[in-house]
């Protein structure tokens, strides 16, 4: 099963805006991008004509794990606000 | 008890060290405010999750729980190539109150335990992001600011997970790194009560857990569970994150794709629907290496404080972080009593988790997360294990030697030899 599928079993309730932002000009500089393979929704993709890192926060876990792995401090992520994001009716 | 706009505790985190921790603060008569950012306690939570009872003794705040069943079969296997070679142990011994262990659903065990902590008299404000912490001059703590606004406390509790923003803006820990974790993924499998039963060999009520190690983390340190809930199954794998995030490393999804796919695994959650899929970071270094537990003004319990013991065999953190909510409960309202909130006053709680039996498992425990991390756990013994299992349950060509003779030769050719013998002393440590 592909994870998207996986992640539209979750309830979201989206925030209006991202709680995740990006420096592009620190994320540049690495090469590795270990937040590509590591996010549990694989929620992070490169855009190739622009270099630019993308990432879909509204499918966000909010497990941080991207933020623990960034190597360049490229992440500036916080929890989304009170009530919105992931939403687990099981846990 | 209130003075002006200021509450005795707030709590940040509904989940279960903070509604422990509430629980008992309000049987001390001390007033309690807890904020949780879901929109309802357990929205935001994920466990493996078998919660063991017992280092709880009568934690009355669990009476009546809705736990979903009461394990009372237990395997580890340990997979190479095709071959598995388990472990098992199934005992009503296992279901006997002083060591039973259930497993359990966050969204409900938590929702369900903030509707009692709002029944003794606490408040529980869901939808409620805090955003940080208020400190005076001397750095004492002196509330939070949640959405904007100040609220000002008496003692504030950070209970706000693995990645307690709390405990950092306190200057208690420094940002986490990926060796002081794990991620674990979690796949929710609806599946009808009396299949579960059928596929576990369960008696009604009664639970599996299931622990998978070697090629299934595709070699990686941790392991894969398979634990069964009342009509549902909770399959995961834990890998540790440094290992996670090395190039080499197959991606999280991907992981838990391939286990589906092991027959062993694919059995079990035949038919089975998903209804949920979930992440969450684990603590995985010494509790005593993950921060400090205590400041002015300011308390770190369950997670936030890294209270989780890898013993290999069974992983336990959910009673740890009820153990230590109950033991800063009753520290914080005997330092309110003395109107002392100082940090010296508070380390009264360090105190009482030190003496605690959870405290002493703390402490003969700190190494054993290292220990599990060595890869010949994943990557060498399920081969060895698998070889010598080959030989001993079959006849070849040739003569049959005695089992003690094949045991032998297995162990002093690929375990008792220099090099492995120090991996072999390190377990003591489990």
């Amino acid at each position: 099963m592909k994870v998207d599928e996986r992640l539209a079993r979750d309830a979201f309730r989206p925030d209006d805006q991202s709680h995740i932002a990006i420096d592009q000009v620190a994320c540049a500089r690495c090469e590795r991008r270990p937040c590509v393979r590591v996010c549990p929704g694989q929620l992070y993709a490169l855009v190739e004509e622009t270099d630019e890192m993308r990432v879909e926060h509204t499918g966000c876990l909010e497990c941080g794990t991207c933020m623990i792995v960034c190597p360049g401090g490229a992440l500036r992520w916080r929890y989304p606000g009170g009530g919105a994001g992931i939403r687990y009716r099981f846990g | 008890m209130a003075e002006g706009d200021r509450v005795d505790v707030v709590i940040v985190g509904a989940g279960l060290a903070g509604l422990a921790c509430a629980w008992t603060l309000l049987g001390h008569g001390v007033e309690v405010l807890v904020l949780e950012r879901g929109d309802q306690a357990g929205a935001k939570n994920l466990s493996g999750g078998r919660l063991y009872h017992g280092p709880l003794e009568s934690l009355e705040l669990l009476d009546g729980a809705p736990y979903e069943r009461v394990v009372t079969r237990e395997s580890i296997a340990l997979v190479a190539g095709g071959a598995v070679t388990q472990v098992s142990f199934a005992s009503d011994r296992l279901a006997e109150p002083e060591r039973r262990s259930s497993t359990v659903l966050r969204a409900r065990l938590d929702a369900w335990l903030a509707d009692r902590v709002s029944g003794a008299g606490g408040v529980v404000a869901t939808g409620t992001l805090v955003d940080g912490l208020v400190r005076d001059d001397g750095g004492t703590v002196r509330g939070v600011v949640a959405q904007g606004e100040e609220i000002l406390a008496r003692v504030v509790v950070a209970a706000d997970g693995a990645l307690s923003a709390m405990a950092r803006h306190g200057g208690l820990r420094s940002e986490l790194e990926p060796s002081q974790l794990a991620l674990g993924i979690k796949a929710l499998y609806s599946l009808d009560a009396g299949k579960i039963e059928d596929r576990f060999c369960l008696a009604p009520g009664e639970g599996a857990a299931e622990l998978v190690v070697g090629e299934i983390t595709s070699g990686l340190p941790g392991g894969a569970f398979l634990y069964t809930n009342r009509d549902s199954l909770s399959l995961g794998v834990v890998v540790r994150l440094d290992a996670l995030a090395s190039d080499a490393a197959a991606s999280p999804p991907d992981l838990l794709h391939a286990i589906e796919q092991r027959p062993e695994i694919a059995r079990r959650i035949a038919g089975a629907e998903l209804v949920e899929y979930g992440a969450h970071l684990v603590p995985e270094a010494a509790p005593d290496r993950f921060g400090r537990r205590v400041a002015d003004g300011l308390v770190v319990v369950g997670d936030a404080a890294g209270l989780v013991i890898n013993h290999g065999i069974t992983v336990r953190g959910m009673d740890l972080a009820l153990v230590s909510g109950v033991l800063a409960g009753q520290a914080i309202a005997q330092a309110l009593e003395q109107d002392d909130a100082s940090r010296a006053a508070l380390s009264r709680y360090d105190d009482l988790l030190r003496d605690s039996t959870v405290g002493q498992d703390i402490g003969r425990f700190a190494g054993s997360a290292e220990t599990l991390s060595r890869s010949w756990l994943t990557r060498d013994l399920p081969a060895i294990a698998a070889d010598m299992a080959a030989e001993l349950y079959s006849f070849g060509p040739g003569p049959k030697e005695r089992l003690s003779t094949t045991a032998w030769r297995h162990l002093r050719r690929r375990v008792l030899r220099l090099g492995m013998l120090g991996e072999l002393l390190r377990l003591r440590r489990l």
